[in-house]
C-alpha cells in the first residue's frame, strides 16, 4: 500500500513538475499578500510553529514525517525512475555512469543508487530537487492545490499512524544516510558532521557537471574531463576556463567559474566568503568589496547562515537548503532566486551579495548595496529662492525615491534598464501611467534598449545617445537636478530617464520653454514669477544679441548712434590698436577663460579668480589700452545674460550662437544680423525633440496655458501641454478655485 | 551631415574673404561732421564751413580744456573753410588734408547766411543735399545773420558736450518757448516746391553783446513785449555767442523777411504746437506794471478757411487756459470778478499779436501761418487748387481772430493784498 500511495505522488509529481517553468523560484518567496501568507500558515504552518515554540515535539514529529514520507517516496520511485529514463536518456545516463564510476573511485562511496535517482531527477527539472521536503509540498500545492490539500489532509488525519510509519521511515532512511556516511546511528539530521557533508557536496557536483554537460552539450566532453578533475583540484578548472550557463549544482564548480569570469587571483575586488551554513552545507557569499554595506553581511547573513540553531528544523537530508533560508533564516529585506548567470553577474557588481550553496543550482541574491554615497544636498545648479532645497544625488535608488515622495501616485511607473554592455550601467525610465503618452514613452524605450555601447557614465552620455539631432545647437533633452522639476515634468507627461551615478534627471521631450523656465516661479505669484521671466528673457537677448550688434553699429552703423555715445565711444576707441572684430573676440575669449577657470579652480579661489578677473584684468586691459571700456560693459552684461538662463546647456548653445552674430556682424552689419537670425530660426523651427517641434506653443501654435514668458495665475493653467498629446489633457477641473463660485476655473 | 557643416563653414569663410566687409570702417576712421556752414564764395561758388570736433574724453567732461590745449587753437582745428563749387567736392577738397573720412552722419545743422538765402541760391545749393545718403531728412537748417563761417565756428558746446547737443536742446526749446521753428532739410526741400505753405527756417546770428548797454539812462519807457526781437539783437551778454530767434521766411527759396521771436510764438500758438510757456501782458489797472501767465492751450485751435471768393477769409478760434504767476500791482485779480479782466486783457494781446503776424506776412507776400495747409481741404482737385492759387490770393485774404482765454489757477497765492508799512497801505 506504501508502495501504491509512493508511485501515485510519485507520477503527480513528475506530472507537475514538467508543467512547471524552469525558473519558479520567484514564486516561492515569502507571499507579500497578507490573506496569502494565512494560506501559507496553514499549509506550512510548522515553519511559523516552529519559529514560536521551539520544544513543540508533535511539531518536529510532523515535519519528520511529512519529510520522511517523501524520502521514502523518492527512494521507492528511484528505480522507477531509473529504469524509466535509462530507455529515454542512454547517453546521459553513460555519461553520469561514467562519472559515478570516477566519483565513486574518489568518495569511496557505498551508494550510487540515490545519487543516479537524483540525478535522473534532476535532468527532469532541478526546482524539484532543489526543494526541500516541504518546499516540494508547498510548490505542488500551488501548482495543483486541491488535490494536495487533500492529500496533506489525509496526512494529518492519519496523524498518529502516519507519524508512526514516518518515524520508522525516518529511521530507514536516517540510516542510510548514515550508513552512507560515518555510519553513525543518530535520530537527529542536525548531528550529521561536515566531513559527510562534504562527501555529500562531492556526490551532488557530479549532479551538477552532469547537468551543465546536459546545459552545454558542445562541453560534454570536457565537462567530463572537468569533473575527473573536479575532485582533485580546483586550479586546473580556473585554467581551462569553465563557461557557465547557469548556477551549477557543484559550489566549487561555482567558485571556479567566477574566480575565473572575475578573475579572482588577480582582481582584488571580488570577496568570495566561504563558509559552511549550519556548520554543515558548505556554501558562499560572493560580493565586491566596498559595493555592499557590511552591516548587511556580517550581522544579517553570515551570523544567521552559520548558525545551527537556525537550522534545527531543517531536514538536512534535503538538496538544498534555499528555500528554507529564504524564508527561515535571513532577515534582509530583499532577496531573489537567480540562476542564470547572465542575470547574477550584473548584480554581483552593482553591488549585491550572492549565496551560492552546494547542491543548488540556484542561488540567492540579497539587496546589500551599501557602498559610500553622499547626502542629499541642496542643487547646485539649479538653486532657488522659494522653493524646495534638496536636489538629485548620485544614487540612483536615492532619485527615484525622491521623485516618488512628490508624485505619490500609483501610476507612477519605473522601469529599470541596463543600458552599457561592459559596466552594465542602470538607468531608471519614469513616466505616468495614463497621463504619458504611451507612443513616446514606447520611442523612449525603444531609443535606450537599442543602444550597443560599452560604457555610459552618467545622463550626459545617454542623453548624447538618444537625442534627435546631435548636431543641433540646441539641448534637446533637458536635465535637472531637482526632484520638484522632474516631477512637474512628469505630471505634464514627459518621459523620466535617472541614470545612476549622476544627480541629473533627463527629461523629454521638451521645447524651448522648458529650458528657459525654472522651478522657481511655479513657486511665485504670478506678477513675481511674470517678472522674472522677462528680466530672463532680457538676458536671453541681450547675451546673444548684444555683441554681435555692437559690431554691427560700430564697424557698419555709426549714423545710429546717438552723437554723444558715439563720442564716447570713438574717445574710448581712439587708443585702441586692434579692430574692432579683434577686440570684442579677445574679450569674450578672456570673459571665457575667466569663467572657465572659476570653474576649474580649486573652491575657496574661485570667488578671489573671479574679482581679478572681472575687475583688476578689465582695468589693466582698459588702462593698457587694448579694450575700450565699453566693449568691457558690452561684454559684462552678455555675460550676465547668459548666467541668467538657467539652463546649463542652453548658456553655452547661447555663447556659441553669440560668437556667430558677433562674426555675422563683422561680415555685413545688420544685414548680417538678420541673415544669421534667420539661419538660427530656420534651424530652431525645424529641430524636433522625440517628435515635439522645439518651439512648440508658439512656432506651431498650439492649445497652450499663458506659462510661456508671461505667466497666468496658477489656477488657469488648465492643460497639459497640447504637444505632448498626453492622455488627460486637462490638469485641472472646471473650477480649480472650487471655493469660488463664479471664477476661478478655466473656461472651456 | 559632417559635410555639410564643413561646406557651410567654407561658405562662412568665402563669404569673409570675398564679399563681406567692403564698407566696413572703424568708427574711429571717420571724422564726423556735426555743423556745415555755407556762405558765397570768393574763389569759388560756395565758402563751406565744416566743423569737425575732436572726440575726446575731455569733450565729454572738462568742457574744452584738453591737456592745456588752447581753445583758440581747437577752435581753428575743429572748423576749416574750404571754398568749392559744392558740398561734396568740398568734401573731397578737405580730404586732401584730414587723414580720416569726412562724414556727415552726425550732422546736426546746415547754417546757411543771409546773404544767400536772400540770393535764393537756396533751392540750388542745400535743397539737393537731401537726396545724399549721409545727410538725414531731418537736419535743421538755420538762416544766419552775418557769415556763415562765423556763427558755426561760433557754435560751441554749452556747459560742455558736443554742439550737436547743444543746438538739439535749444531747438527742443522751441517747444516750450515758440521763438522759432524746427525746420530741417526735408521741409525745405518739400515747401520750396509746395502750393499750399512756404518755408520757414530758423533765424539765428551771432550775439557777442553789442546790444547790451552797460551804462545809460535807467529805463523809463512803458510796456514792451517781451523777445519782440530779431535775432542778434537781444541785450544781453555772456553765454552762448550764438543765438536762435525769429524765423527766416521764404517765399519759394527766397528768403523775403524774418519774423520777431514774438511774432514766431503767434504762429505756434495758432498752429497748437506751443506746450507751456509765459507770455507777459501789461497789467490793466496799473500799466506800468505787467502780469506774468502761463498759458497752455485748452483745446486745439480751430482754423476755417474761406475760399468761396478770391478774397479768401480765415477764421481763427483759439482756446487757452492758464495761471497766474505773478501779480506786481497787488490789485486783487483773483476774485472771480476781477479774473475777467486779466482774461479780456490776454485775449486781445493774442488778438493783437496774430493779426500783426499776418500783416506782416501779407506785406511779405507769404503765408506765415500755412493757412494754405487749411485751404486746400476745401478743394477736391489738385487742379483745382493749383488754379485758385493760393500763394496769390492769401496777400489779399482777410483774418479774424477769436480767443477764448480762461485763468484757471492762481498760483500758490489765492488774495493779493497791499504792502503795509509806516505810510500806510500802499
Amino acid at each position: 500500500m506504501m508502495g501504491m500511495v509512493c508511485l501515485m505522488l510519485k507520477r503527480l509529481k513528475r506530472l507537475f513538475i514538467y508543467t512547471e517553468p524552469e525558473h519558479k523560484s520567484e514564486e516561492f518567496r515569502f507571499p507579500e499578500d497578507p490573506s496569502e501568507s494565512s494560506k501559507w500558515g496553514q499549509f506550512a504552518g510548522y515553519e511559523k510553529k516552529s519559529r514560536d515554540e521551539e520544544k513543540n515535539n508533535t511539531n518536529n514529529d510532523e515535519e519528520q514525517a511529512v519529510s520522511n514520507i517523501i524520502n521514502t517516496i523518492k527512494k521507492s520511485s528511484q528505480s522507477f525512475d531509473y529504469k524509466e529514463y535509462q530507455a529515454n536518456q542512454t547517453n546521459v545516463y553513460n555519461k553520469l555512469s561514467s562519472i559515478l564510476k570516477t566519483s565513486q573511485e574518489s568518495s569511496s562511496y557505498g551508494e550510487n543508487q540515490s545519487e543516479k535517482n537524483d540525478k535522473n531527477n534532476k535532468q527532469e527539472n532541478s526546482d524539484n530537487y532543489k526543494s526541500e521536503p516541504e518546499d516540494e509540498n508547498s510548490s505542488i500545492r500551488i501548482l495543483r492545490p486541491k488535490r494536495i490539500e487533500e492529500l496533506v489532509k489525509n496526512k494529518n488525519i492519519n496523524k498518529d499512524s502516519k507519524i508512526k510509519r514516518a518515524d520508522e521511515d525516518g529511521r530507514e532512511h536516517k540510516n542510510s544516510v548514515n550508513i552512507e556516511n560515518n555510519k553513525k546511528e543518530t535520530e537527529n539530521i542536525r548531528t550529521i558532521d561536515i566531513t559527510s557533508d562534504f562527501k555529500i557536496c562531492e556526490s551532488n557536483e557530479d549532479n551538477k557537471d552532469a547537468k551543465n554537460s546536459k546545459n552545454n552539450k558542445e562541453d560534454s566532453n570536457t565537462g567530463e574531463k572537468k569533473n575527473g578533475g573536479d575532485a582533485k583540484n580546483e586550479t586546473d578548472k580556473n585554467k581551462k576556463g569553465i563557461k557557465l550557463k547557469y548556477v551549477s549544482k557543484s559550489l566549487d564548480e561555482n567558485i571556479g567559474f567566477l574566480e575565473s569570469f572575475y578573475n579572482i587571483p588577480v582582481n582584488k575586488d571580488l570577496i568570495i566568503k566561504k563558509f559552511n551554513i549550519a556548520k554543515r552545507i558548505p556554501a558562499c557569499l560572493v560580493y565586491v568589496d566596498g559595493m555592499i554595506d557590511k552591516l548587511i553581511v556580517t550581522q544579517f547573513a553570515l551570523p544567521q547562515l552559520m548558525d545551527e540553531h537556525a537550522f534545527r528544523h531543517y531536514d538536512f537530508e534535503c538538496d538544498c537548503p534555499l528555500d528554507y533560508i529564504e524564508k527561515n533564516v535571513l532577515t534582509i529585506h530583499q532577496m531573489c532566486r537567480m540562476n542564470s548567470y547572465e542575470e547574477i553577474n550584473p548584480q554581483i557588481v552593482s553591488g549585491l551579495a550572492v549565496l551560492f550553496i552546494d547542491g543548488c543550482d540556484e542561488c540567492l541574491v540579497m539587496e546589500s548595496r551599501g557602498f559610500e554615497r553622499r547626502g542629499i544636498a541642496p542643487p547646485a545648479t539649479e538653486t532657488v529662492i522659494n522653493g524646495p532645497q534638496e536636489g538629485f544625488t548620485e544614487t540612483l535608488r536615492t532619485n527615484i525615491t525622491q521623485v516618488r515622495r512628490i508624485v505619490k501616485s500609483e501610476n507612477l511607473i519605473t522601469e529599470f534598464e541596463f543600458i552599457s554592455k561592459k559596466n552594465n550601467f542602470l538607468c531608471a525610465i519614469m513616466y505616468m501611467e495614463g497621463i504619458a503618452n504611451p507612443r513616446i514613452v514606447e520611442e523612449v524605450k525603444r531609443r535606450v534598449k537599442n543602444l550597443d555601447v560599452d560604457y555610459i557614465s552618467g545622463s550626459g552620455m545617454l542623453e548624447q545617445l538618444i537625442e534627435d539631432k546631435p548636431y543641433m545647437i540646441f539641448p534637446q533633452i533637458v536635465s535637472t537636478e531637482r526632484p520638484d522639476r522632474a516631477a512637474s515634468f512628469l505630471m505634464e507627461g514627459k518621459v523620466i530617464i535617472i541614470c545612476e551615478g549622476t544627480p541629473f534627471a533627463l527629461a523629454m521631450p521638451i521645447v524651448f520653454f522648458d529650458l528657459f523656465h525654472t522651478s522657481e516661479e511655479s513657486n511665485l505669484r504670478w506678477q513675481y514669477a511674470t517678472f522674472l521671466r522677462i528680466i530672463r528673457l532680457m538676458g536671453l537677448l541681450l547675451a546673444t544679441f548684444l555683441p554681435g550688434m555692437y559690431t554691427a553699429l560700430i564697424l557698419f552703423h555709426q549714423e545710429m548712434i546717438p552723437t554723444s555715445l558715439l563720442s564716447s565711444i570713438v574717445a574710448t576707441r581712439v587708443n585702441v590698436p586692434f579692430p574692432t572684430l579683434v577686440e570684442i573676440l579677445l574679450m569674450e575669449f578672456s570673459f571665457e577663460l575667466i569663467r572657465e577657470g572659476g570653474i576649474r579652480v580649486p573652491g575657496v579661489t574661485g570667488n578671489t579668480l573671479g574679482i581679478i578677473g572681472a575687475l583688476i584684468l578689465g582695468q589693466a586691459a582698459v588702462e593698457a589700452g587694448l579694450v575700450s571700456p565699453i566693449l568691457i560693459i558690452i561684454v559684462a552684461v552678455s555675460g550676465l545674460g547668459s548666467f541668467s538662463i538657467p539652463n546649463y546647456s542652453l548658456s553655452l548653445a547661447i555663447r556659441i550662437i553669440r560668437i556667430s552674430f558677433i562674426i555675422f556682424g563683422q561680415i555685413a552689419g545688420f544685414f548680417g544680423i538678420s541673415v544669421a537670425f534667420t539661419i538660427l530660426c530656420a534651424f530652431a523651427l525645424s529641430m524636433k525633440s522625440f517628435g515635439v517641434p522645439f518651439f512648440s506653443p508658439v512656432a506651431p501654435a498650439t492649445r497652450s496655458n499663458a506659462d510661456k514668458v508671461v505667466r497666468a495665475p496658477y489656477y488657469e493653467h488648465v492643460w497639459r501641454p497640447d504637444w505632448l498629446n498626453t492622455q488627460d489633457e486637462r490638469r485641472m477641473g472646471d473650477k480649480a478655485r472650487g471655493w469660488k463660485p463664479d471664477i476661478g476655473g478655466a473656461q472651456r | 551631415m559632417r559635410k555639410k557643416i564643413a561646406i557651410f563653414l567654407m561658405l562662412i569663410l568665402i563669404l569673409l574673404f570675398f564679399t563681406g566687409c567692403y564698407d566696413s570702417k572703424e568708427i574711429d576712421d571717420y571724422a564726423y561732421i556735426t555743423l556745415m556752414g555755407i556762405d558765397k564764395g570768393v574763389s569759388d561758388r560756395i565758402r563751406l564751413t565744416l566743423q569737425v570736433p575732436e572726440f575726446s574724453k575731455a569733450s565729454g567732461e572738462g568742457g574744452g580744456s584738453d591737456g592745456g590745449q588752447n581753445e583758440e587753437e581747437k577752435i581753428d582745428k575743429e572748423n576749416f573753410t574750404v571754398d568749392a563749387t559744392s558740398v561734396l567736392s568740398a568734401i573731397a577738397n578737405v580730404n586732401a588734408n584730414i587723414p580720416k573720412i569726412l562724414n556727415f552722419m552726425h550732422l546736426k545743422a546746415i547754417v546757411v547766411s543771409e546773404d544767400m538765402a536772400k540770393s535764393g541760391e537756396l533751392g540750388e545749393i542745400v535743397a539737393p543735399l537731401v537726396r545724399y545718403r549721409q545727410i538725414r531728412r531731418n537736419v535743421n537748417v538755420i538762416i544766419c545773420k552775418g557769415k556763415a563761417q562765423e556763427f558755426v565756428k561760433s557754435a560751441r558746446p554749452y556747459l560742455g558736450g558736443l554742439v550737436t547737443e547743444t543746438l538739439e536742446d535749444l531747438i527742443e526749446r522751441s517747444r516750450y518757448t515758440g521763438f522759432y521753428t524746427d525746420v530741417s532739410i526735408g521741409h525745405l526741400s518739400d515747401e520750396i516746391k509746395s502750393t499750399y505753405s512756404q518755408l520757414l527756417a530758423i533765424y539765428g546770428a551771432i550775439n557777442k553783446g553789442e546790444n547790451f548797454v552797460e551804462d545809460g539812462p535807467l529805463y523809463e519807457g512803458g510796456y514792451k513785449i517781451p523777445s519782440d526781437f530779431y535775432a542778434g539783437d537781444v541785450p544781453r551778454k555772456g553765454g552762448q555767442e550764438i543765438e536762435l530767434l525769429g524765423t527766416a521766411v521764404f517765399d519759394g527759396d527766397r528768403m523775403v523777411g524774418t519774423l520777431t521771436g514774438f511774432e514766431a510764438q503767434m504762429l505756434h500758438l495758432v498752429w497748437g504746437d506751443l506746450r507751456r510757456s509765459v507770455f507777459t501782458i501789461p497789467d490793466p489797472e496799473e500799466p506800468e506794471q505787467v502780469i506774468p501767465l502761463e498759458i497752455k492751450e485748452f483745446e486745439k485751435p480751430i482754423i476755417k478757411v474761406d475760399t468761396k471768393t478770391d478774397k479768401p477769409h480765415i477764421e481763427v478760434k483759439l482756446s487757452m487756459e492758464g495761471d497766474i504767476t505773478a501779480i506786481p500791482s497787488r490789485i486783487n485779480y483773483e476774485h472771480y470778478m476781477k479774473k475777467r479782466t486779466i482774461e479780456d486783457v490776454f485775449e486781445k494781446y493774442l488778438e493783437e499779436g496774430i493779426q500783426r503776424t499776418f500783416k506782416k506776412g501779407q506785406s511779405l507776400k507769404v503765408d506765415v501761418f500755412q493757412f494754405g495747409t487749411q485751404a486746400v481741404r476745401n478743394f477736391w482737385t489738385i487742379p483745382e487748387w493749383e488754379e485758385y492759387n493760393w500763394l496769390e490770393k492769401i496777400t489779399q485774404a482777410t483774418l479774424s481772430v477769436e480767443v477764448d482765454f480762461t485763468v484757471r489757477r492762481t498760483g500758490k497765492l489765492t488774495e493779493s493784498q497791499p504792502i503795509r508799512s509806516t505810510e500806510g497801505e500802499e
